[in-house]
């Protein structure tokens, strides 16, 4: 095995993860699912009384602050989530293993406290004209454009598991799980997807 | 067969001609019609036997509130028994069976019961099938169950599926008819979100059903414009199909959605039925008002109906009811059904008016006789006629095949009371009105005692304008719709002097004697004479009977309507069906599955997996030729005692603690203690709960001055966050500490045996592991296989020279089966958690059945672990009296002493000689195997004053498995006990 090799990273859904066209035999897919991998995902915790220091930080090194509750805020090359108090995610795609944990932690490695989780989360993007009415089916977050707008960010559940759900474009959304319920979470919203016709990228 | 379908008229396809069976027999309907109007098209009033007297049952209304004509639809795993044959739209191929008959619905031997009916009064089972006692439950409780059916359930899969969905809206409305499609109107043109829900196919309520006119053109005109209005509105949800069935805490309302109902199998990808659970800001509750049914005699007979729904069979299906009808009322509604039947073409031999001194309505050229009443029906199957005492006390009989009868409208205020509130009594409609529910639910027409369609339109409109205003929206207010209509006046009838049994509810078959009865055997409070009486049971919950009911028992108690009040209203509204409930979570979706890094390499290792809270873990990994479990097991030890095994602990807990005060966060909620942990070392650590009994156990290693990685068992894992969250937010929100479950991004294996390290040693990069670099309790961050970044714990479960490795979990698939080359050459062999158990009884290790929520620190042998230097969770409770008592059951070894005996786990331990008690009972074997290397059967055990009686006999008592047999206590370290093999 040549060193390449060995550091390609596998997502928890393996093989059951095959692209194609799903469900109802429609034109046009009302759902696209996409995932989003190798990704790279680190939880922001901030430091008693450093919350404004840490948005300096944040601002300087990424360009952006970080968001209010409930919402995400773009910096440059690192999308940032709010999932709780004081709570966060960074989320960024292309960078290398550990490479974003290492860049917060030079940023701002004593204003906050910082776990990578990038490969604790399966990550997936679903959009399409259903993609609300889909995730109606899970979530009670109600997803009205007016309600949860296009940097809307939640802490939720679907089917059982927590999800953490943030929109992204105005019919996409990016959800996140535990990769451990991966297959289960997986099977569950493909099965609600059918009804749409979907499609797997 | 006779046809009653009329010549013209009805909102049914003509053109669309439905085949269907009801009890093996075809016949035809049209598209538009229920079940119901098809079969009374087709001239068949009886449709079903009543609950206790098997009494011949017809169709008694048009709608939801339906008691008698219960069905059961379809066959095979989709037969669904009590389907409501007025609300079961008719579809190609419809199947429908009676029920609660035998052998046949037109003769039923169990209609014999009616001659025994003296001994079935209300309360009969409470004094007939008394005695004696032992006959209750082998004979008369399953002879009452046969005999009184309501269908039988399924025992096959239900094939179809079942949805969940949530809904928000800022108005719901729950009822399509006249108010509800106002008020939805309103809201809509005002920009609001709207949901509005109908329980029927068409929406519209009793407009389709009635021959008015709004602004000078028929209702159902308006109707179809109103939705065409509503369906053009992009923030507007139309749920035709759905019944709202439950008002709930938030202003929360659960509704059924049918999906497919109305057809025989539902569309590949379309579930059945969906399951809303609908959040609105605000709820307009335009549900209408029940016609309550008149109480004389034979008034259940098949033919006798609600006036409206009588009216609403010629209006919506163009079905009469009958040839010649008569019509028995105490209000205006008799008087439309008199002139929308003649105008059909049916002749209505009279109109019985019970008020004497009854408004002049307009009948038509149907003859009024007011101040009479219709004391009884005659015929058995069906009507015949009709016994009719006059003002004057005169007895007149007219003949007719179909009676309609109108006792007045009660508001349909169920929802309304969902949350505990009553309804309010109103002397003039006699009816019972919706309580103030406040500003989340305001009922609304007809709901709310606005009888006539002109109100209901106009209140509708400025229900849902003030509510919307309150939202902050800027409802525009128009003139509401014209509608003429005669001002509503009911003179109360509660019941006629009969001869023949006259029914208050016919699904409990419920008589007008059966509620002074309750009365006189002093169940006068409503809610005991319901449970006496049966009345209001079942599946149509009284929405029938129940005002009738309470008017009968407020006389026979010498009480006031107002003063007896209602029984408690509860959802659902109508039945709900298991498979909505359950959704989409059956089967193996009934809990989500949890699945580690490494489970695709288990799986091809043919591992044999456990349930461990949602986790699957592998148990042990048979071979081929080997006999059961245990020779794998025993195979698996051996192999990580004498070279080196694997096994996946990914399910460990693992929580990443950060920030200036871990250490001392640490020191608070372990007790024993953390400062002096250097960096790069691990530590195990004990949780104690306030009580001072322990909670939990695991390592925790220091990573940096400010920075811990602590694992909890598997079982406890979201326990232990929880609890961490709980004790800085609450306890000690002062510290400066952050904590995250870092479980999932971790793949976590032991590689445990003496040949463990030359195993990892081809696998890290750039260190010579051994005691210098590596010594027993490091935990560092080292880096694996050419750069995957891992950290590495020399620490030991099993007690051998053993290391976790834990690698990000996008890697563990690659990293395992890298291990597995690695080790190949000293026969590297995975374990499960089997053999991990083994081999922790066999060190003496405590785990689930030791941490049982009973023991101390000191029972487990680990008193000395409780620091005296600082104050942690559960350090003072740790110290009462009864947590220190000399005689508590403490952690001990033991042994069978016979050779080859096994011991049990859950085995109770007596004194040798004493007599099998409560008061002798020593204390129980917690956990049991079977011991490779001793090659005998040992246990661990909690027993009294245990730790002082290493080496004592006694008796062991298996009362489940009936076994009894000789063991002594020992140490619980059963295997090296001085540790040698962690660092072989």
């Amino acid at each position: 095995m040549s060193d390449q090799a060995q550091l390609r990273r596998i997502h928890t859904l393996g093989k059951h993860y095959v692209p194609g066209r799903y469900g109802k035999p429609v034109a046009t897919p009302g759902i696209r699912i996409s995932m989003v991998h190798p990704v790279s995902i680190v939880s922001i915790i901030t430091r008693a009384g450093k919350t404004k220091l840490l948005d300096a930080a944040m601002l300087s090194k990424f360009g952006a602050e970080l968001p209010h509750p409930g919402g995400t805020m773009q910096g440059r090359a690192v999308t940032f989530y709010w999932c709780g108090a004081e709570q966060y995610f960074a989320v960024a795609t292309g960078m290398a293993e550990g490479a974003l944990y290492d860049a917060l932690r030079q940023a701002a490695g004593d204003l906050a406290s910082f776990s990578d989780q990038s490969h604790a989360r399966m990550m997936l993007k679903v959009e399409g004209p259903a993609a609300r009415k889909l995730l109606a089916k899970g979530t009670p977050v109600d997803l009205h454009p007016n309600i949860f707008p296009e940097d809307g960010s939640a802490v939720t559940q679907m089917a059982h598991v927590g999800v953490h759900l943030a929109a992204d474009g105005p019919n996409g959304f990016v959800l996140s799980v535990f990769r451990g319920f991966g297959e289960s979470f997986w099977e569950w919203l493909t099965s609600q997807a059918a009804e749409f016709g979907y499609e797997v990228r | 067969m006779t046809s009653f379908r009329l010549p013209t008229g009805g909102l049914v396809d003509r053109n669309t001609t439905l085949r269907f069976q009801f009890d093996a027999k075809s016949f035809t309907g049209h598209a538009g019609d229920s079940l119901a109007s098809a079969l009374l098209a087709n001239g068949v009033s009886l449709m079903g036997r009543s609950f206790k007297y098997h009494r011949p049952r017809g169709a008694v209304t048009g709608g939801s509130a339906e008691p008698n004509a219960l069905v059961e639809l379809r066959t095979g795993a989709r037969r669904e028994p009590n389907t409501r044959a007025t609300m079961v739209e008719l579809f190609e191929g419809l199947e429908a069976k009676s029920q609660n008959r035998w052998p046949s619905l037109e003769f039923d031997v169990g209609a014999i019961n009616q001659l025994a009916s003296p001994l079935l009064v209300a309360g009969f089972y409470y004094k007939t099938f008394m005695w004696p006692k032992a006959f209750w439950e082998k004979i008369y409780e399953p002879l009452i169950r046969r005999a009184a059916g309501l269908g039988s359930a399924v025992h096959a899969p239900d094939p179809d599926s079942y949805e969940k969905i949530y809904g928000h809206c800022d108005l719901l409305v729950i009822g399509g008819g006249a108010a509800g499609l106002m008020a939805a109107l309103t809201a809509g043109r005002a920009g609001a979100r709207v949901m509005i829900a109908d329980e029927h196919a068409r929406l519209g309520g009793a407009l389709l059903g009635e021959n008015e006119t709004i602004n000078g053109k028929p209702s159902i005109q308006w109707v179809q414009e109103a939705l065409a209005e509503l369906a053009s509105m992009k923030e507007v949800t139309i749920l035709p199909r759905t019944t709202v069935f439950g008002w709930f805490d938030g202003n929360i309302y659960g509704a059924l959605e049918r999906v497919n109902d109305h057809v025989a199998t539902p569309p590949e990808y379309e579930p059945r039925q969906r399951y809303w659970r609908i959040a609105a800001k605000a709820a307009i509750l335009a549900t209408g008002a029940e016609e309550r049914p008149l109480v004389f005699g034979n008034n259940d007979r098949p033919g006798v109906m609600q006036a409206s729904a009588m009216r609403g069979l010629a209006n919506r299906y163009g079905v009469a009811a009958g040839k010649s009808v008569v019509v028995f009322t105490n209000n205006h509604s008799g008087y439309a059904t008199a002139r929308d039947l003649t105008a059909a073409g049916v002749n209505v031999a009279a109109l019985i008016d019970s008020r004497a001194n009854a408004p002049k309505l307009n009948a038509g050229k149907v003859p009024v006789l007011k101040g009479a009443v219709v004391s009884d029906v005659e015929g058995s199957r069906n009507v015949k006629s009709v016994r009719v005492v006059n003002a004057d006390g005169g007895v007149e009989e007219i003949a007719c095949d179909a009676v309609a009868m109108s006792g007045g409208f009660s508001p349909v205020v169920h929802l309304s009371c969902h949350r505990g509130l009553k309804p309010v009594w109103n002397e003039k409609l006699a009816a019972f009105l919706p309580p103030d529910t406040g500003k989340e639910l305001v009922a609304a027409g007809a709901a709310a005692g606005n009888m006539t369609l002109a109100a209901a339109l106009a209140d509708g409109a400025e229900k849902a304008a003030k509510l919307l205003t309150a939202l902050g929206f800027k409802p525009k207010t128009a003139k509401p719709p014209q509608a003429d209509g005669e001002p509503y006046a009911v003179s109360p009838l509660w019941s006629v002097q009969s001869q023949h049994k006259a029914f208050v509810d016919f699904q409990n078959d419920v008589t007008a004697k059966d509620l002074p009865l309750a009365a006189r055997e002093g169940y006068k409070d409503v809610e005991l004479a319901k449970r006496y009486t049966t009345l209001g049971m079942a599946t149509d919950q009284g929405k029938l009977s129940n005002v009738n009911g309470i008017a009968l028992l407020a006389g026979a108690t010498g009480k006031s309507i107002a003063q007896v009040g209602t029984t408690t209203f509860r959802p659902n509204y109508t039945p709900v069906s298991f498979g909505a409930f359950a959704g989409p979570f059956t089967g193996h979706h009934f809990n989500p599955v949890r699945k580690t890094p490494m489970h695709a390499w288990a799986e091809e290792q043919g591992a044999v997996f456990v349930e461990a809270g949602l986790w699957y873990r592998p148990q042990w990994f048979p071979r081929a030729g080997e006999k059961g479990w245990l020779e794998s097991v025993t195979r698996e030890v051996l192999a990580a005692r004498n070279s080196v095994g694997v096994c996946d602990v990914s399910t460990l807990g693992k929580i990443d603690i950060q920030g200036p005060d871990a250490g001392e966060f640490l020191n608070r909620v372990y007790c024993n203690g953390w400062s002096t942990l250097e960096v790069g070392k691990a530590r195990y650590g004990l949780m104690l709960r306030e009580d001072g009994v322990v909670f939990d156990d695991g390592t925790t290693s220091r990573l940096g001055p400010d920075h811990f990685f602590m694992t909890t068992t598997t079982a406890n894992a979201a326990r232990v966050l929880t609890h961490l969250e709980f004790c800085h937010q609450a306890l000690w929100p002062e510290l400066d500490v952050q904590y995250v479950s870092v479980t999932e991004q971790w793949g976590q294996m032991a590689i445990a045996g003496p040949k463990a390290r030359a195993t990892l040693q081809k696998l890290v990069d750039g260190i010579t592991l051994n005691d210098e670099t590596f010594p027993y309790m490091a935990a560092r961050p080292v880096q694996i296989m050419g750069g995957i970044p891992a950290r590495l714990f020399r620490i030991s479960f099993s007690g051998e020279h053993a290391y976790e490795l834990s690698v990000p979990a996008d890697y563990a698939d690659a990293v395992i089966r890298a291990v597995m080359h690695a080790g190949a050459e000293f026969n590297i062999t995975p374990y499960g958690t089997e053999a991990l158990s083994v081999m922790r009884i066999e060190k003496g290790h405590v785990a689930g059945g030791e941490l049982n929520g009973n023991t101390t620190a000191a029972d487990l042998g680990l008193g000395r672990m409780m620091s005296t230097k600082k104050d942690y969770i559960g350090r003072m409770m740790a110290t009462r009296e009864g947590m220190t008592r000399a005689d508590r059951e403490v952690f001990v070894g033991i042994r069978p002493i016979g050779q080859g005996q096994k011991l049990s786990a859950g085995a109770h331990i007596l004194n040798v000689g004493d007599k099998v008690s409560l008061e002798a009972d020593q204390g129980y074997i917690t956990a049991v195997a079977y011991s490779p290397m001793l090659e005998s059967w040992i246990g661990l055990a909690l027993v009294q004053r245990g730790n002082k009686r290493h080496g004592e006999k006694v008796r062991v008592f298996d009362g489940l498995r009936g076994q009894h047999y000789d063991a002594e206590l020992c140490d619980p370290v059963h295997f090296d006990p001085e540790n040698r093999r962690l660092h072989v």
